[in-house]
């Protein structure tokens, strides 16, 4: 295998994907969110989140697809390869400013603990150094 | 295909066989449980000779039983003359306040006023206080004397501790929790319920 961080992109913006999914599913048809730590019920049925009307993970779900798309699409051929690698840095980064905020409302104004921010937050932690790493090995892209 | 797709491919499909069988292979959409133990007691509302029979274990503090009550109340409002609905307490360690408030609701029941200060309970779940409990009681035009008496007698606390150990006793993973005629219900969506119980109720 020729770009194994490149996997690593895909997968864990996949498991994030598939987080926002389930999310926005439970979100979007008003029912509850499995939890084992009990704080994810009161995060969803708290006024922050929803930003302009629409629920947080629909924002997740957004980014996670254009990094799940754009890690497949470098597999496809070199240019791709070479082009889509900050556009990627850049959806995570602001992925990881966009979950970090969450987090910090979680735990500062709505003061409990929702499992699925953390691990997003943990997710975008890793997409960013991942790809960071990447572009570091790979100055001329 | 480059190598590369191929392994982005059976990362996809990995990933999707792991979330399809989390989702799919997490159980039956019911549960079998104790039925003597399920509709034992409880507050019930509804037809006195119902063609199916639903059992919520609740707590008026978890944010869960209170975005379906609306569901629960349709439900009876739409099929109240063959479905019966019991109402059982589980208040949650967690929940400092919650075992009081079922005492309250139970207290209210003595006058007639169970599914209203219920209501009241969940509308105001985020502002609820030591204090709620008899100011909703006047809201009600409860004889707030005998609630407040009532709230503490053996009689309710010792309702609202039968609820508590027949949910410790079913194991229930939480709440809300639901039975139809005494099978446990693992609802991923409360949508889910009226559809469960209205299919019940026209089979």
């Amino acid at each position: 295998m020729k770009n194994k961080k490149n996997a690593v992109i895909f997968a864990l913006a996949l498991v994030g994907f598939f987080i926002a999914l389930y999310l926005s599913k439970q979100y979007l048809s008003n029912s509850p969110v499995l939890c084992f730590t009990g704080g994810c019920e009161k995060v969803r049925l708290s006024p922050l989140s929803k930003i302009a009307g629409i629920p947080v993970p629909v924002f997740g779900l957004v980014g996670y697809s254009l990094i799940v798309i754009m890690a497949f699409l470098r597999t496809v051929n070199v240019e791709f390869e070479k082009k889509l690698l900050k556009p990627i840095l850049v959806v995570a980064f602001g992925g990881l400013v966009f979950s970090a905020y969450n987090n910090f409302v979680d735990w500062f104004i709505i003061k409990t603990f929702c499992q699925y921010c953390f691990v997003c937050l943990l997710i975008m932690i890793g997409l960013v150094i991942t790809s960071k790493s990447e572009l570091k090995q790979s100055p001329t892209t | 295909m480059s190598n590369d797709t191929k392994v982005l491919l059976v990362i996809a499909l990995v990933t999707i066989g792991v979330i399809a069988f989390i989702v799919f292979g997490s159980g039956s959409a019911t549960q079998s449980y104790d039925p003597t133990v399920v509709n034992r007691g409880g507050v019930a509302t509804g037809s006195a000779t119902p063609k199916v029979t639903l059992t919520e274990f609740s707590d008026f503090f978890c944010p869960s039983c209170r975005t379906v009550n609306p569901v629960v109340d349709q439900l009876i409002q739409k099929n109240g003359d063959r479905l019966k609905f019991i109402y059982r307490h589980f208040p949650l360690p967690q929940h400092p306040l919650a075992f009081k408030a079922a005492q309250a609701a139970e207290a209210a029941n003595l006058q007639g006023k169970f599914w209203d200060y219920k209501n009241r309970l969940f509308e105001d779940q985020e502002n609820l206080t030591d204090a709620s409990f008899e100011l909703i009681s006047k809201d009600l035009n409860l004889d707030v004397a005998k609630f407040n008496k009532d709230m503490n007698s053996s009689e309710v606390i010792g309702k609202v501790q039968r609820d508590e150990r027949d949910a410790k006793k079913l194991n229930l993973p939480g709440t809300p929790t639901f039975f139809l005629d005494g099978e446990g219900l693992n609802l991923t969506n409360f949508a889910d319920l009226t559809k469960i119980v209205e299919e019940k109720l026209n089979q």
